[in-house]
């Protein structure tokens, strides 16, 4: 069967006065049907990017380049604006960070779900405005008929953001990207917003990128991790690998710095990665990682890291194994160092 | 809406009442009236029989109260020099320059929009830089120049179209295009910056991500957030052509606002230019009532304030 979505190699070029950015250096990444991804990584590793470059939508000038980018077995490469449209909603749709500023403020909600929907399907306005009724319905919006007579800054900002899900969902996408889809909400809002996606994936069986800098979000849907830095995948796996036994020093460092209610001591200090990432210039001639990494042997300078598999599909980019790095004190050093 | 409506209302009456106290006080200020309207040769005691007369030894307040009253009943009173009603003045040279700033709005916005969305997609390109050497033409250029070059051009050498009076509406082209072209580049400038930020915004990077087509996205999702701040300016630019321009009434002798407002200022016929003041205050504080009107119209959001 055809992957959803099948990445290798994607790198994107950025040309500047400066010279050539590289945002996205190299990327393998796939998606089965009915699978949540979620991308992880600070901002500015490349995340975001990676998932416009699904869409068509990587901001000029940016260039893409990929051995190989392609949805549903066919290539994305080099299509067309035309194409790139008719993909854009039916096939992939895309939930944004901000619901306060992703709707448009001059229309109305049902204004604008109609126009998506008869942009792409045969639908009469009687039609369109059913349907986006149902939709409303369907996300858990309470009394719909006045809702899409609304203007989004009458609606709260969960309730925007269930309006831009039902608004993703319309077309009957097969991937919705979800690009940091509660970021902007209040922590109660975020866990009903991410219960609604894993319920509609489970009804629906869409595939959903999740892109995210919260691990606590990670851990509640999504089933596979990617986590992003510099540009690169620096490990992957399953959710509850990636969550338990980290085996990148980048992602270890994450986790270290999460709070953890009743194991974490009150007025203690959290964990944090020193030092900052490098600029996305020149190419990759060492672990990027390195320089921030607790774990750093000379020969980490060597030469660029490929991924390798740990165990199964747990893939990382750490020239050093766990076993090998187990006895050494790692972040709880620096940590100490620092109390 | 309607709350809205009401409260732009009360600014609008607030402004019409302020200006007619300084249209009313302008007989004062400019001297004192009863000796003026006596003559040079007068004696004291005329003056003291002229003041009486036209009631100008009341309180100022009553008299301004009469002053009001008389122009909410229509009179508007005489002008002294042309001998005529001041309502009939106006209505001889108000149409004209109605006509002539109605077309000049138009042209300027024909040529701006256009150009200011094409300059804003497509920034920093040969298109922005064309756009950019038409504005900085249109502001360089004095408008008596421009009218001078499109007389010369038009209606010398081309002889397409005349270039002096009112006959018909062939006759308001060419000082509408030189009215307009003189507002257009504030006006396209505007355009292209609401352009430029408008097409940067979360909703049109939605609009975009839904498949909808460029012109959707440009047109009714861009346009309408852009053309805000357009919509404020050109009422401004509208009144201001409105008020008249002494140089274009001038330049292709038509018998407008401007040219009236000029003369009789020259010759202190201070019930004409008191009419003239109020008209073009009432003109803008309805222009300015329209614009937001028509903003709130566009964006729902203005509506709440």
């Amino acid at each position: 069967m055809t992957r959803l979505i099948e990445i290798a190699g994607l790198r994107i070029t950025i040309p500047t006065a400066q010279g050539q950015l590289f945002p996205v250096r190299g990327i393998d990444l796939h998606v089965e049907k009915g699978e949540t991804l979620a991308i992880v990584g600070e901002s500015g590793c490349g995340k975001s990017l990676t998932a416009l470059s699904l869409m068509g939508l990587v901001p000029q000038p940016g260039r893409v380049e990929a051995d190989k980018l392609a949805f549903q077995g066919s290539s994305l490469l080099g299509i067309g604006e035309s194409a790139w449209r008719r993909l854009r909603g039916p096939r992939i749709a895309m939930i944004f960070q901000d619901p306060m500023t992703s709707l448009d403020p001059c229309y109305t909600i049902g204004s604008q779900m109609t126009e998506v929907m008869r942009s792409h399907m045969r639908l009469s306005a009687r039609e369109a405005h059913e349907r986006a009724l149902t939709l409303l319905t369907r996300v858990g919006i309470p009394s719909p008929a006045a809702r899409l007579a609304q203007y989004p800054h009458q609606l709260s900002g969960g309730l925007r953001q269930r309006v831009m899900i039902a608004m993703a969902l319309s077309c009957e996408p097969d991937l919705i990207i979800a690009d940091e889809p509660t970021t902007a909400l209040d922590v109660t809002t975020q866990a009903q917003i991410l219960g609604l996606l894993a319920k509609l994936q489970d009804e629906t069986g869409i595939g959903i990128v999740l892109i995210t800098h919260d691990l606590g979000v990670v851990a509640s849907v999504a089933h596979r991790v990617a986590v992003m830095y510099a540009g690169q995948v620096v490990e992957t796996g399953t959710a509850s690998e990636i969550l338990t036994s980290p085996s990148h020093p980048y992602t270890e460092g994450l986790l270290r710095a999460i709070p953890v209610p009743g194991r974490t001591a009150r007025g203690a200090q959290l964990g944090s990665i020193p030092g900052i990432v490098p600029p996305p210039k020149g190419a990759v001639e060492s672990c990027l990682f390195m320089k921030r990494c607790p774990y750093a042997k000379p020969h980490c300078a060597d030469g660029p890291v490929p991924l390798w598999a740990t165990k199964g599909a747990h893939q990382m980019r750490c020239v050093r194994p766990v076993a090998e790095r187990a006895a050494e004190p790692g972040y709880a050093a620096l940590t100490d160092a620092m109390s | 809406m309607l709350r809205f409506l009401a409260r732009r209302l009360l600014v609008t009456a607030l402004v019409i009442a302020c200006t007619s106290v300084l249209a009313f006080s302008l007989v004062h200020l400019s001297g004192d009236p009863a000796a003026a309207m006596a003559g040079e040769g007068a004696t004291a005691a005329d003056v003291e029989a002229v003041r009486r007369i036209y009631g100008f030894d009341r309180p100022l307040y009553v008299q301004y109260g009469d002053w009001l009253g008389k122009i909410a009943s229509g009179e508007f009173g005489r002008s002294f020099y042309l001998r005529e009603s001041v309502v009939n003045v106006l209505a001889e040279h108000a149409p004209v320059t109605a006509r002539l700033g109605l077309m000049a709005l138009g042209f300027a916005l024909c040529l701006s929009i256009p150009l200011g969305i094409l300059a804003g997609l497509y920034r920093n390109t040969m298109i922005d830089r064309l756009a950019l050497a038409l504005a900085v033409a249109g502001q360089a250029l004095p408008s008596f120049l421009f009218a001078l070059l499109l007389i010369y051009v038009f209606g010398v050498q081309l002889r397409w179209l005349p270039i002096s009076g009112a006959a018909t509406w062939l006759h308001f082209i060419l000082p509408a295009i030189t009215l307009g072209y003189y507002a257009a580049p504030a006006l396209m400038r505007l355009t292209r910056s609401g352009m430029i930020e408008v097409m940067q915004s979360d909703h049109v990077r939605t609009a975009r991500a839904y498949g909808l087509a460029a012109w959707r996205v440009v047109i009714r999702h861009a346009l309408r957030s852009a053309i805000i701040p357009v919509v404020s300016l050109a009422a401004v630019q509208l009144g201001f052509m409105l008020g008249g321009s002494i140089v274009v009434e001038t330049v292709f002798s038509l018998k407008g606002l401007g040219l009236l407002a000029w003369q009789s200022i020259q010759r202190s016929d201070i019930e004409v230019i008191q009419a003239i003041l109020l008209l073009i205050a009432l003109v803008y504080a309805v222009l300015t009532l329209l614009a937001d009107m028509l903003n709130a119209l566009l964006d729902p959001r203005i509506r709440i304030i």
